[in-house]
């Protein structure tokens, strides 16, 4: 009797904490975070759009809670959209946000717009996992990890539904670049970048500084057969994106002879 | 001598009584005595040789009389003072069929009847050695049911030999009319918990089980045998798996391990993540269960306990219905269960699909014990889930482990293989290398 009475005792007063039928939940896919005139101006895509305004974030939150009729789920969130304001000057607030919330996981992408009206979460994280020669996977782990370790912040920036260049933020510097830029400084930074310029597919990269000159050796694959220098505009273009002076050195891996050729 | 015979059956009208000549009398039941031995044997013998001429025939007392009576037995009354009885039993049993309930594939295809010295025929015809004991016992006060203990002497436990002898002499007000009788009997400490004993129909099941040192016990009147003891491991894996190449049956067994698992813990994972820990499930199949799930106007848990039922309800008419309307039912249930019950907004879709799969794993077991106690635990589970989640089942899981562990057949470890862990049966049964 004992026994029977101790199970009914840790179903019935432990049990079902938190239990949500699926039916009265609303996936909320993704968020757009505005900051204008002291308010924060939220626009969430949960079956249809539903706005929010709050002092905070926080405020901005149980607001748009109190407008719906179901409960809210951020587990599937996909993607965090915020407005070039937010960026530039409240960038702090919102990490801290969503890495206090446990309501939030932390593998939904970042991306800077300012013209949102609906938000589209499925057919923005399509564009981002799918058009990776831009910017690479911007999750906010990864970010989570740059913010926490002082590095640079890069996301891209999306007008008009396509992306359209990307935005850095290093320290309290903040660049923005076109997207040709974009790979052009993706040359710079980063090992493996994968990316197409001109007619060269550029995928790997190696940059070394030696006082005011950068040496840029680069492995590249030939696409295209064209009566261009190669060489001379990517380093022109190179060296204005950087402001340094650019040794480079590019490396035809396949097919270069006939680029050999024509030089 | 006659009279007072007859007054100890009452004056049964099935009791005959023939005088053959002025010496001899017979008395005998007619259900249980064939004519024509009779004739062949008694009848015939005295009249021509005034002698009997059955092969098996005995000098016995009166005290005696109603034991061979009852046993088939024609007791001849000479000059009215001796007594002898001889043997002229009528053959009431069917003939051997194919084994119903444990089906192979590819082994041998007969099965065990309900007359206990055909079945210690198929045994003995497979184990010709001479250490196989048998032990003779009769018990029941009305029904006086004969049964064989057998085992290997070289082979099996004594101290479990033993210990069996024991408990069936300290039988008392047990009437045994099947083997199940006397399993539940063997068992009576174990009533809450998984079966220690497996009944089998098949004789080569039986006689592996003699030379693995396990102890079988032939029930007459019954088809089953009992086997005994029994471990977690010997209901998952039948024996029928030794006629398959190995690495192929390893295959399979995982399989069926792996039935196990979902037959248990599918419809509670699937409350559990669902109630409890969506963000586990892949988005867009959490936006198909979320539209499935529309309209629906009963809880989850209710749904999954309502089509639970619904499927026992098939499962129970469908073994006790003559197997002649068995069609109907299935036809019915399909209906039902397929078309009829998501239409009408009972349940959703998933959940059928959820139960179904639950439901056919549990058919890999074919012992229905074992099959009752998994039924039982998967109810277990279904509450659990619903009100503490995935920390629901992992309690229950624990529950069930420590269970099985402290469980024992027969004074050995129910979980034996594993622990203590014991090479030779493992290689056998769990994870065969030749």
């Amino acid at each position: 009797m004992k026994k029977i009475l101790l199970v009914l005792i840790i179903l019935l007063l432990c049990g079902c904490y938190n239990y949500t039928e699926i039916n009265n939940l609303v996936l909320v896919n993704g968020i757009f975070v505005d900051y204008q005139d002291g308010l924060y101006k939220l626009k969430f895509d949960a079956d249809e759009t539903v706005e929010s305004t709050g002092l905070n974030l926080s405020d901005a939150f149980r607001n748009f809670e109190e407008t719906i009729s179901k409960k809210p789920f951020y587990a599937h969130t996909k993607v965090l959209i915020i407005s070039k304001e937010i960026f530039i000057n409240h960038l702090n607030g919102i990490i801290e946000y969503f890495l206090r919330n446990n309501d939030f996981r932390n593998n939904f992408y970042l991306i800077v717009s300012d013209d949102i009206n609906d938000v589209k979460s499925d057919y923005i994280k399509d564009i981002i996992t799918n058009n990776n020669d831009v910017i690479t996977s911007p999750l906010f782990k990864k970010i989570l990890t740059n913010y926490l370790d002082n590095k640079e912040i890069i996301l891209p920036v999306m007008t008009d539904n396509y992306i359209t260049g990307s935005i850095i933020k290093d320290k309290d510097n903040v660049k923005e670049f076109n997207i040709n830029d974009t790979r052009l400084y993706k040359i710079y930074k980063n090992t493996k970048p994968n990316i197409i310029y001109q007619n060269i597919n550029i995928y790997h990269s190696k940059v070394k500084k030696y006082k005011d000159t950068l040496y840029i050796s680069l492995d590249a694959e030939l696409r295209e057969k064209k009566d261009i220098n190669i060489n001379k505009l990517l380093k022109d273009d190179l060296e204005r994106l950087l402001n340094k002076k650019v040794i480079l050195n590019i490396d035809i891996n396949r097919n270069g002879q006939l680029l050999n050729e024509k030089e | 001598m006659i009279n007072k015979i007859k007054n100890l059956f009452n004056n049964n009208p099935d009791l005959i009584c023939k005088k053959i000549n002025s010496n001899y009398f017979i008395i005998y039941f007619e259900s249980l005595c064939s004519p024509d031995k009779i004739n062949e044997y008694i009848t015939k013998p005295i009249l021509i040789n005034n002698n009997i001429s059955a092969p098996h025939t005995l000098d016995i007392n009166f005290n005696e009389v109603v034991n061979y009576l009852t046993n088939g037995f024609v007791i001849v009354i000479y000059k009215n003072n001796k007594l002898y009885a001889s043997e002229v039993k009528k053959d009431l049993s069917r003939g051997i069929n194919t084994p119903d309930s444990e089906p192979s594939v590819n082994g041998p295809k007969d099965s065990f009847t309900e007359s206990i010295e055909l079945n210690l025929g198929l045994i003995k015809r497979r184990i010709k050695h001479k250490d196989l004991k048998i032990i003779n016992k009769s018990i029941g006060k009305y029904t006086n049911t004969f049964i064989d203990i057998l085992y290997l002497d070289e082979l099996a436990d004594k101290k479990i030999v033993n210990k069996i002898i024991n408990d069936i002499d300290n039988i008392r007000e047990l009437e045994v009319l099947d083997s199940g009788n006397l399993s539940n009997y063997l068992q009576k400490n174990n009533k809450y918990n998984f079966p220690t004993i497996i009944l089998s129909e098949r004789p080569d099941e039986v006689s592996n089980s003699l030379v693995d040192g396990k102890i079988i016990i032939l029930v007459d009147n019954s088809p089953y045998a009992l086997v005994l003891p029994s471990f977690f491991v010997d209901y998952i894996n039948p024996i029928t798996d030794k006629y398959l190449k190995p690495f192929q049956n390893n295959f399979i067994k995982l399989i069926r391990y792996i039935c196990l698992i979902i037959t248990l813990v599918e419809p509670a994972y699937y409350i559990a993540t669902i109630n409890y820990n969506q963000e586990t499930i892949p988005t867009s199949l959490l936006n198909n269960f979320i539209e499935q799930r529309k309209g629906v106007p009963f809880p989850s848990i209710f749904e999954a306990i309502l089509m639970l039922i619904i499927y026992e309800l098939l499962r129970e008419s469908d073994s006790r219905f003559p197997s002649k309307y068995g069609s109907t039912i299935s036809i019915l249930g399909a209906l039902i269960l397929g078309e009829a019950a998501v239409k009408a907004g009972i349940v959703s879709p998933i959940m059928i699909i959820t139960i179904a799969i639950s439901y056919i794993a549990s058919l890999v077991f074919n012992d229905p014990d074992f099959n009752n106690e998994i039924r039982i635990y998967r109810f277990l589970f279904l509450i659990s889930a619903a009100m503490l989640g995935l920390y629901g089942i992992f309690l229950i899981f624990l529950f069930m482990i420590i269970n099985l562990c402290s469980h024992s057949s027969f004074g050995k470890s129910y979980t034996t293989p594993l622990s203590p862990f014991n090479i030779k049966y493992f290689k056998k049964y769990i994870w065969r290398n030749k």
